[in-house]
């Protein structure tokens, strides 16, 4: 059934294809910036990606652009002054925000065939609202993963796949780990997570804070009130669960998941928190760790509130204001061609493991890898996008290492918190 | 690397100097003309370039900072609009120019002073050419010449925690109490390590002018005080430092100035972090224009941070004069 | 008594000399051995200080993936282009303030020195913007004219000093030869004024392989990138292999430290004259 549907979905593609060649369209050209060209594994598959779409579509030409994450918002305001037009971007969440107040993207919902845009799930849609709409379509996505080492988990007499369910049930499971590794020196970390004050950690915070049912942004983009309930407990919970990892050594302060991953590969931390495509990181430390690497979602009850629900992140589509008809259509063909089962399996498979985020690729394959977490897939929170989110995520990092590490008051660390997010927002 | 510049001492020396040798033949005003000509030419290209690229940006950036300039601005071409000191009140009610201002100062404070503590004290030992003098003065520069970003990298890796060498160091010699010990993780310790690295890059060139400038101290009189029975330090104080006024005036000044523009060492170790303890007046405006692209904000704190440089110049070199006056 | 005394003031200078030595000179060596040893020889607890296996395999991965090689290019394109027009502008200028004293050459000097103590951030958004009207972002050009701005008030009064040491009974006979001004300051005054030239270039050069900020904000293009700013952007992302960035560090460090030991004397005699004498 599977392998008829991918079959005709092709015939199908095969056969618009042909009808617009017969219209003998006029040749276009898409400028697209893509900020994973500087990965060698990522830049191959885009460019065979890119070659099987210009050979099936002769009319359209297009012409990649390598855009550094720190610089992007500079390349485009560069590009543009010099009358270079910027078609198509593939970019994160977190640039939404930025460049529409930048006037440099509009609404996909404009672009995209509308039977192929209503096949993307909502919930990963959700989180790509800025203002007054939808400002990007997902390529793939990621929520909360627990990266764990069976290896370390089985030799310690458990069993890997029984993940705790619970946050009692968490801790008892990264105790009993720890009594086994106390003394060994061979395990640095036994349940990591990141609190290093860089955009990254911020997200991974944020996503621990919905887990534990708080809610950092209201719909509207403001600071949502953290003294109320249920976020006051959330943060709370929160903040002595980190506490809890810090202090008695079950996790670093201050790291990196860029550290994470390299330990992790390793094989000196037992479990982490990461998005999916970390395991790129992973496997480049030590290509054979998929013999120890499993995955879980976060536990579901989490303190008093949580459900261990956590946010979307995503690589995702911006696409360019100021179209031609002619670049639109190219730009609906091309998404769907790069959002396709057949043309995203291996990437998702062996490049950046992540889940699919459009019904149409619901027979891809996802990584063994993540079975674990892909059952959790789902449960995730929208959260509205706000222009200085960056700003306002890491802070979140500064109010744990406040409470954590440097000794202040919840009440202190929070309040801090709170004058720095509102600083942020308020400008 | 010490960025030059040309401090004010230089400038008047430079006009005294010319003036000692005003031995040109009694101009005719033709001749005069011609040579006003001739030199305006050849400062042409000068004056154009740094009009251009420095002089002009600065005052743009000025204006900017009484403006709300975000990035609509910058990708339309738009004016920004007029705020008065509205970007200044919002970075003043958060605290955050204070905090900046205040590290800024504890940074410069230490780096220039313990450069100038150590370099005295090499240049001291180096004059006294001991054997290989020449090569140490030599392989003494290598870490000036090395680039900030590198340096920067690499002291992240001597800070790494864990596996860092400082980490190794500090495990040690703790006897194996301290087993996790991150330089730049700590909130109190993370200026340190930028300030010990910062120190690792300057005392090479410090020394190296120092070292010139006791070249020009009198060996005569040395000797002569010591005959007298004047010991070390007090033919250090009222005759070495005295006679090597100017060299120090200018070093110290050049290095003030280095220190208040270090951004690529803050970029590369902490990029502010952790709790916001390195977050220098550098680090500030640059969060502020490129990554939150408040770009009206982030000029508001360079013409504060132009101001304190300033200021903390003014007060180094009028503790200077005063001393002088004292000891002439 | 006295001899003792000496002999523990000795052995305290040698104490100190190796301290400070150590301090300035270890680091460049870990630097060297770390990009020496894989990743999993960096990653033990107790260091080594030499590595077990010397691997070249970070040099190997830098010159494989060629992007290193273009950064490096680009650099020294960008820093030797800049020397030359910093050379140039302020053997023009450095004659100029030496020869011809006008009122206004002070406050030229002044203005200039002051303006160079604006910090380079405040300045980039605006400079940013000139570029672009210019056409000039994303572009060596651009990248060249901006860091040679920032060097040449040193620069000129740098070579100003070297021609404050020529004579002026030189000029004027030429000139009563019936030499133009040009002609004499190329064919006269140049050539005894080379080391001065040599100074600045050289001093130049390294500063302006230093630069970071400029390059960040002007050039955009990996292919244009230069060298810090590439092994910023590249190596310090989401990786951390030491052994790759040791051995990029050493590479970047290693010119720079040959074009020092080999043009030192021009170099310290440079600096001392321009910082110290004036």
């Amino acid at each position: 059934m599977k392998k008829l549907l991918a079959l005709l979905t092709a015939l199908i593609m095969l056969l618009s294809a042909g009808a617009v060649m017969a219209e003998e369209k006029e040749p276009v050209t898409i400028r697209f910036y893509n900020y994973a060209l500087s990965e060698t594994a990522k830049a191959d598959w885009w460019k065979n990606t890119i070659a099987a779409f210009e050979a099936a579509n002769p009319w359209v030409t297009v012409e990649s652009v390598t855009v550094d994450y720190n610089s992007m918002i500079q390349t485009f305001t560069n590009d543009l002054g010099s009358g270079l037009s910027v078609d198509l971007i593939l970019g994160e969440v977190s640039w939404i925000p930025a460049l529409v107040e930048g006037e440099f993207i509009q609404q996909p919902k404009d672009v995209i065939d509308p039977d192929f845009y209503a096949g993307y799930y909502d919930y990963v849609l959700d989180q790509m609202y800025y203002k007054d709409g939808v400002y990007a379509v997902p390529h793939y996505y990621t929520n909360s993963v627990v990266f764990i080492n069976k290896d370390l988990v089985e030799a310690a007499g458990m069993d890997a796949a029984a993940f705790p369910d619970t946050l009692d049930g968490l801790k008892a499971w990264i105790e009993s780990l720890d009594a086994f590794y106390k003394d060994s020196g061979k395990v640095s970390t036994i349940f990591g997570l990141t609190t290093a004050e860089v955009p990254a950690t911020g997200s991974n915070i944020n996503a621990m804070f919905t887990a534990f049912g708080g809610q950092l942004l209201t719909d509207d983009g403001k600071l949502a009130d953290l003294k109320a309930e249920p976020n006051a407990t959330a943060m709370a919970e929160m903040l002595d669960f980190y506490k809890y990892l810090i202090g008695n050594g079950y996790t670093q302060e201050n790291l990196k998941l860029k550290d994470y991953r390299a330990a992790f590969g390793a094989g000196n931390v037992v479990a982490y928190v990461d998005s999916s495509w970390g395991y790129a990181q992973i496997g480049e430390v030590d290509p054979k760790a998929a013999e120890f690497t499993v995955t879980s979602f976060l536990p579901t009850t989490m303190g008093t509130y949580g459900k261990g629900e956590s946010l979307v992140e995503s690589h995702c589509f911006l696409i360019g204001d100021g179209l031609s008809d002619g670049q639109k259509e190219a730009i609906s063909l091309f998404i769907q061609h790069c959002t396709s089962t057949e043309n995203l399996e291996g990437y998702l498979n062996n490049i950046g493991l992540a889940f699919v985020a459009h019904e149409g690729l619901s027979g891809c394959r996802i990584s063994p890898i993540l079975e674990g977490a892909a059952k959790g897939v789902s449960h995730v929170r929208k959260q509205t996008q706000i222009g200085p989110m960056v700003s306002v995520q890491k802070q979140l990092a500064t109010m744990v290492l406040d409470y954590t590490v440097n000794g202040a008051s919840m009440e202190d660390a929070v309040a801090g918190y709170i004058a720095q997010a509102e600083y942020y927002i308020d400008q | 690397m010490p960025t030059p510049f040309l401090s004010k001492e230089t400038v008047i020396m430079r006009s005294a100097s010319s003036s000692s040798s005003r031995r040109f033949p009694v101009l005719r005003s033709s001749r005069k003309r011609q040579d006003l000509l001739f030199c305006l030419c050849l400062l042409l290209p000068a004056v154009v370039l740094c009009t251009a690229f420095i002089l002009i940006p600065i005052i743009d950036s000025v204006v900017m900072s009484f403006t709300n300039y975000k990035l609509v601005n910058l990708t339309k071409n738009r004016p920004g609009e007029w705020n008065d000191f509205a970007n200044y009140t919002r970075l003043w009610k958060a605290g955050k120019l204070q905090s900046a201002i205040l590290i800024t100062g504890q940074f410069v404070f230490w780096t220039v002073s313990l450069t100038f503590l150590v370099s005295m004290t090499l240049a001291l030992i180096l004059n006294t050419d001991p054997p290989g003098a020449r090569f140490l003065r030599s392989v003494m520069m290598i870490p000036w010449v090395i680039p900030t970003v590198i340096t920067g990298l690499l002291w992240a890796w001597i800070y790494a925690n864990p596996y860092g060498l400082v980490q190794y160091l500090v495990h040690l010699f703790s006897g194996g109490r301290i087993t996790d010990f991150g330089m730049l993780n700590g909130k109190g310790t993370a200026l340190w390590g930028i300030i010990l690295a910062g120190l690792w890059k300057q005392v090479p060139l410090m020394t190296l002018l120092l070292l010139a400038g006791m070249q020009n101290v009198p060996e005569d009189i040395m000797e002569a005080a010591r005959i007298d029975g004047a010991d070390y330090f007090t033919r250090l104080i009222h005759i070495l430092i005295p006679y090597m006024r100017s060299v120090i005036a200018v070093s110290v000044s050049m290095c003030i100035i280095e220190n208040f523009k270090q951004y690529p060492l803050f970029a590369t170790l902490t990029n502010g972090g952790p709790v916001g303890a390195t977050t220098t007046l550098a680090v500030l405006s640059y969060d502020e224009a490129f990554v939150n692209n408040n770009y009206g904000s982030g000029a508001a704190v360079t013409t504060v941070w132009l101001l304190v440089m300033i200021a903390a110049v003014a007060v180094f070199r009028l503790i200077f004069q005063r001393n002088k006056g004292e000891t002439a | 008594m006295k001899s003792r005394h000496h002999a523990v003031a000795l052995a305290a200078k040698y104490l100190v000399i190796l301290f400070l030595f150590a301090f300035l000179l270890f680091p460049v060596y870990w630097m060297l051995v770390t990009s020496l040893k894989t990743n999993v020889e960096s990653y033990r607890i107790i260091p080594s200080l030499w590595p077990e296996k010397v691997s070249a395999g970070g040099y190997q991965t830098l010159f494989q993936d060629g992007k290193f090689l273009v950064y490096y290019g680009n650099n020294l394109i960008v820093s030797a282009l800049a020397a030359l027009l910093i050379c140039l502008i302020s053997i023009m200028s450095g004659y100029a303030l030496s020869r011809f004293h006008f009122r206004w050459n002070v406050l030229l000097l002044a203005t200039f020195s002051f303006s160079q103590m604006m910090p380079v951030i405040s300045r980039l958004i605006s400079l940013y913007g000139i570029l672009r009207r210019l056409g000039m972002t994303d572009t060596r050009l651009g990248l060249v004219l901006a860091i040679s701005a920032t060097q040449v008030p040193f620069s000129a009064t740098l070579m100003a000093s070297f021609f404050d040491g020529i004579p002026r009974d030189l000029e004027e006979a030429a000139w009563t030869d019936g030499c133009g001004r040009m002609k004499t300051l190329l064919r006269i005054i140049m050539p005894l004024v080379v080391p001065g030239i040599l100074a600045v270039g050289i001093y130049s050069f390294l500063m302006t392989w230093d630069d970071y900020l400029h390059a960040v904000t002007l050039v955009r293009s990996p292919a244009l990138w230069t060298l810090s700013q590439g092994l910023k952007l590249t190596y310090l992302g989401e990786v951390s292999d030491w052994q790759l960035i040791n051995s990029a560090s050493i590479l970047g460090a290693l010119p720079m430290i040959f074009v020092f030991f080999f043009f030192q004397k021009y170099m310290v005699k440079g600096l001392v004259a321009g910082a110290v004498k004036g």
